[in-house]
């Protein structure tokens, strides 16, 4: 796990000809990630996110699909990637921060330097978590249509997207 | 509407339907077959008992005239794009509510529509991917656009198993499609339903089976069963899916799946004749052997309001039933009234509710003794409901719900929408732990066994009182929705602090005789969840069941209880709160530290206001005026033309 992507919110489409049900997409999606993230986690009957891929304690990213039926087998995967930062990360980087904040004021510098630095080097931590949970989740997903349309994985990742957008494009003429 | 059910004119409508279509486009009719193969449908239709046809596209202003001339309503459906994530293109959300718009207002005004469905299975997926909330907040949008081309109609949205959780108190009625291969599994099923439709029809909107698959044989017996219990458990009415085995859906024609109650080329099958006889019997088949009933009233100086209970009682539809009406000691024109009606008038001293309620224990003839309050009226099948409920079950008593009439006034309303009202509170979809005494019924011998009902409770309790000990007893008592009364709220501030003064004298009757199902602050620890009220929006935010990976069939809304945070506000106890600091923070002007209090008052006067503000928000309090949708059943029911009642006060 070395790449990263920005960890914003981000959503994919890839437009299926062959009909699958939801939980063998997911199924495959979630190999997909298991190739590249030892850890993996389903979502939970209460959840409304499907995977989870964690890089660390402090950073993950969650997909979720849907998938709309376009009628004859056709379908239109979408799915939504976004990253979680664990709240303890959140306190912690909080709580140095604060301390940082009022030891500027009313301490020595150099207290308030290193608090400073070390909520610094949490927040640095958790985004790039975040930021390689991501990346693993968003080339799952670009595998996943890789292999739907028999194409290797070198293929350009904005070309493909461009192909998946075409496609629900003219299936949006369509509908 | 009215209450749980659906009226046309003065008559009942249950609701005897069946789907149609879709069916493949052609140029000239749209998405409907040729004007005579319709006609030839819907007198089909109208001849085999059915009185409702459900479309899932806008029809045609012709074919809603067919309709009528067939003597058949119309659901109408509004179709658009549910299929796909709708709400993430702005100019798609705004194309569809047009085409919503365009569909409604194709069909405004027009006698034969039943109601319109804006809506009908999103998906679970799309449900899950935009959020609970949002979706709830766009069929409501939707709602108003349909409501605003057709004022007058009824509106509704048709959910499914896999989305239950959607909150859409706002609809006019309840649809849901739901198909299920075992009777008992629709049963609870339906009783599920029901809790969530609240004091709102309930519709079956889809219902059957696919004949290609298990027999036609197979379909007809699943037919018969699942329209019965549909309305056995007290919906308004069910859809049988399809007529014609003939559907077009996404495109193509489907052939590998047979649920027409006809075949392609309209020849009847066995589910025909087997849903026909189904309707014909609903809500109850007569051949049943009925238990003879007693229906008894008690009452102390309710000349007011006992007018409109009896006739209500008179227009009961039961074969075998009794009326006693109990005067305890009534100083008014009580027993006058009483004498106009063919019931069987007791008077006595005055000794109070539970000793009256005794006393036509004693006097009863009937193997069933259902109890009704003179400021109450019953639905015309109210008794059938009830028996229905005892017969069928092992259960000593059953109860229905108690609904305010809708035209009783603002003050009224607001009482209705207020906490400590008479409400059930249920252990399950179907068996209960409390049935107020507005509305209930009791084997007689169970009463007689346990003694009958504690003549200590003069006023009130005594229904809370007969429940715990009958369920101390080992008997159990269930909750039958269809069993529906109307129940006069108190109409002024000063007579609902009245009530409330009596409720709370007879609380602390039942604290002192059943010390142990109160808790250490003097509050009633229910098992059960309370139903209606102010309440039922007051908790933590209810977990939704999805499965994993949102592929739950039956995905539902955790019935959160109410949280003792939020519920602290409810409290008598907070008033007390509120009294102690308003004291220090007027204390403060003289002694400042206590000023500390002055944010803490304003901060619990707020609460209780922002709790009151959520919970009117949250009552639909009927408008009043003759603009309202159901300004003619409000007119009904205040001429009393329908359940022979006037609410003349």
């Amino acid at each position: 796990m070395t790449r990263a992507a920005v960890p914003w919110r981000r959503e994919r489409t890839i437009w299926s000809e062959s009909w699958q049900a939801p939980a063998t997409w997911l199924a495959s999606l979630e190999s997909s990630f298991k190739a590249q993230s030892s850890d993996v986690r389903r979502g939970g009957d209460y959840d409304r996110w499907d995977l989870q891929v964690r890089a660390g304690g402090l950073g993950a990213a969650r997909v979720r699909l849907a998938v709309e039926e376009h009628g004859q087998g056709r379908q239109l995967l979408r799915h939504r990637v976004w990253p979680r930062t664990s709240p303890v990360a959140i306190a912690v980087v909080a709580a140095l921060g604060a301390v940082a904040v009022v030891g500027g004021f009313d301490g020595p510098w150099y207290v308030a330097a290193i608090l400073g630095l070390l909520a610094a080097a949490v927040a640095g931590r958790t985004l790039q978590e975040c930021a390689f949970a991501t990346d693993v989740c968003l080339s799952g997903i670009e595998a996943q249509l890789a292999e739907l349309e028999g194409l290797g994985p070198a293929l350009d990742h904005r070309l493909r997207l461009a192909k998946t957008a075409a496609a629900y494009a003219q299936e949006r003429g369509d509908a | 509407m009215r209450g749980k059910f659906l009226y046309s004119g003065e008559e009942k409508l249950y609701v005897r339907g069946v789907t149609y279509g879709t069916f493949r486009s052609n140029g000239q009719n749209g998405e409907y077959p040729d004007p005579t193969i319709v006609e030839r449908d819907f007198r089909e239709m109208a001849a085999n008992g059915l009185n409702v046809v459900r479309t899932y596209t806008a029809p045609p202003r012709w074919l809603l005239d067919l309709a009528l001339v067939c003597g058949l309503r119309v659901m109408v459906g509004l179709p658009w794009e549910q299929h796909i994530a709708f709400l993430d293109d702005p100019a798609r959300r705004k194309q569809i509510e047009e085409r919503v718009r365009q569909g409604a207002r194709a069909c405004a005004g027009h006698p034969a529509v039943l109601c319109y469905a804006v809506g009908n299975e999103i998906p679970a997926s799309i449900v899950r991917w935009h959020g609970r909330r949002r979706i709830e907040r766009f069929i409501r949008r939707i709602y108003d656009v349909a409501k605003s081309e057709d004022a007058d109609a009824l509106v509704t949205y048709v959910n499914y198993p896999s989305t239950e959780y959607l909150r859409l108190p706002f609809l006019d009625l309840v649809c849901f499609n739901v198909f299920l291969e075992a009777e008992e599994q629709l049963e609870v099923y339906v009783a599920r339903l029901q809790n969530i439709a609240g004091d709102r029809p309930l519709i079956v909107a889809e219902l059957g089976l696919d004949s290609g698959r298990h027999g036609e044989e197979a379909q007809a017996v699943s037919l018969d069963w699942q329209v019965r219990t549909a309305f056995r458990s007290g919906c308004a009415g069910a859809v049988v899916f399809c007529w014609t085995d003939e559907w077009h859906t996404g495109g193509i024609d489907i052939d590998d799946w047979q649920f027409g109650l006809t075949d392609r080329e309209r020849r009847p099958k066995a589910a025909l004749l087997a849903v026909r006889a189904a309707f014909d019997e609903i809500p109850f088949p007569e051949r049943v052997d009925w238990p003879s009933t007693s229906v008894i009233v008690c009452t102390y100086n309710g000349s007011e309001t006992l007018r409109d209970c009896l006739e209500g009682i008179q227009e009961l539809d039961y074969p075998d039933y009794e009326a006693i009406v109990v005067d305890d000691g009534s100083t008014d024109a009580t027993a006058a009234i009483a004498e106009e009606y063919d019931v069987r008038l007791i008077r006595t001293e005055n000794r109070g509710l539970s000793a009256a309620r005794n006393t036509g224990l004693e006097a009863a003839t009937g193997e069933i003794v259902a109890y009704i309050d003179d400021d109450a009226w019953p639905d015309r099948h109210w008794l059938r409901y009830l028996a229905a409920g005892l017969t069928g079950t092992s259960h000593a008593g059953v109860g229905g719900p108690n609904i305010a009439p809708p035209t009783q006034g603002l003050v009224s309303e607001c009482v209705d929408a207020t906490p400590g009202g008479p409400i059930h509170v249920l252990l399950s979809d179907r068996e209960a732990e409390h049935i107020p005494g507005c509305n209930m019924a009791f084997r007689r011998a169970a009463l007689e066994e346990i003694g009958g009902f504690d003549p200590q409770f003069h006023v009130a309790g005594d229904d809370v009182d007969i429940c715990w000990r009958l369920r101390d007893a080992g008997w159990t008592l269930g909750f039958s929705p269809g069993a529906m009364v109307w129940h006069r709220r108190r109409s002024s501030i000063r007579a609902f602090l009245g009530q409330q003064r009596l409720y709370g004298r007879a609380e602390a009757l039942l604290e002192r005789k059943w010390p142990e199902r109160y808790n250490m602050a003097g509050h009633v620890a229910w098992a059960g969840r309370v139903y209606g009220g102010a309440l039922g929006g007051i908790g933590r935010r209810p977990r939704i069941y999805y499965g994993t990976w949102g592929t739950g069939l039956f995905q539902s809304a955790d019935l959160a209880r109410p949280s003792v945070v939020a519920a602290l506000p409810l409290l008598p106890e907070w008033y007390l709160v509120i009294l102690g600091l308003s004291v220090c923070s007027i204390l403060g002007i003289f002694w400042h530290p206590l000023l500390v209090a002055l944010p803490l008052f304003v901060l619990a006067v707020g609460t209780l206001l922002f709790h009151a503000s959520a919970a009117g928000a949250r009552a639909s309090l009927a408008p009043l005026g003759a603009d309202a949708p159901w300004a003619d059943t409000v007119e009904a029911i205040h001429r009393g033309d329908a359940c022979g009642c006037s609410l003349a006060a």
